[in-house]
């Protein structure tokens, strides 16, 4: 899934060891999610979410649309 | 704190990827050299291909066990040769790096004597059936630990391979029973299944791992 967390990430200054710190995660998860080979769980897109101050769907982005 | 990066002194494809497999190829060489000169040697005296397979798988789960040992207690030269960022990652995963260093070991050397378990090798089977078990069930014990310590990639990342194991176990040993049972292959040796699940569990953490991009050269 698309995202936006490097974005997001290098506006704060941080590296992806010291964001994956902040989230209690090793930084093999923060590189996987950036480089979309990993969506992460919806309890750590919230934590990622209310870390940057900012909805979910600002930071992770679903082209599905549903049919009318 | 955010630590520094170090300057690189050698362009990205040299330190991660030509040093790392040059230093891997001659340890591992060298390792697999030793093992079959110990095996033709008179003590040994020649094992079956079956015994001699398992007994290199063996001695390369040990050798990825010591490079993992080496990252962990010195992380400043583990990150020389591990695909990893820097230092400061192999640190951050110590405790996880021991347990999974640790299983590696146990697991590696359970292989390696049962295929120097008599009558082929010079391992009474009673001492190799301690060691095979022990160290089967050592390493299982330390492979908990280790997932207790994953953070959720890495549980995706291990219960992905599971998947992936079953698979090819299914389809390697599913396809060499059938040869077998037609007579178009000789049938596995006892100790085969296991060298197959040792390679093939090898093979599906390879597979999981670089689906999720950690096999790319940091």
């Amino acid at each position: 899934m698309e995202n936006h967390l490097k974005h997001h990430r290098e506006g704060k200054g941080w590296s992806q060891g010291e964001l994956a710190r902040r989230l209690g995660v090793s930084r093999q998860t923060i590189n996987a999610v950036e480089t979309d080979k990993y969506d992460p769980s919806l309890p750590l897109a919230l934590r990622m979410a209310r870390l940057f101050g900012v909805a979910v769907p600002e930071l992770f982005i679903d082209n599905w649309e549903p049919e009318t | 704190m955010m630590t520094k990066p170090e300057p690189a002194r050698f362009p990205l494809w040299l330190r991660k990827g030509v040093i790392p497999a040059l230093i891997g190829g001659a340890v591992g060489l060298s390792a697999s050299y030793a093992l079959l000169e110990v095996i033709d040697s008179n003590s040994v005296g020649g094992l079956t291909t079956s015994n001699t397979l398992a007994a290199l798988v063996g001695t390369l789960y040990l050798v990825v066990a010591l490079g993992v040992f080496i990252g962990t207690m010195n992380p400043k030269t583990g990150a020389l040769f591990l695909n990893v960022e820097d230092a400061d990652e192999l640190r951050e995963q110590k405790q996880m790096l021991a347990y999974s260093g640790g299983g590696t070991a146990m697991l590696g050397l359970a292989l390696l004597a049962l295929a120097l378990a008599a009558p082929d090798g010079p391992v009474p089977p009673k001492l190799a059936l301690a060691v095979g078990a022990g160290g089967l069930v050592i390493g299982t014990f330390l492979s908990v630990l280790v997932y207790r310590h994953c953070d959720e990639l890495m549980m995706a990342v291990s219960l992905e391979a599971s998947a992936i194991s079953f698979g090819l176990v299914f389809a390697v040993v599913g396809i060499w029973g059938m040869l077998a049972h037609l007579g178009f292959a000789d049938a596995p040796q006892p100790l085969d299944f296991l060298t197959l699940f040792y390679v093939l569990m090898l093979l599906a953490s390879f597979i999981a791992g670089g689906r999720r991009g950690m096999l790319k050269i940091k």
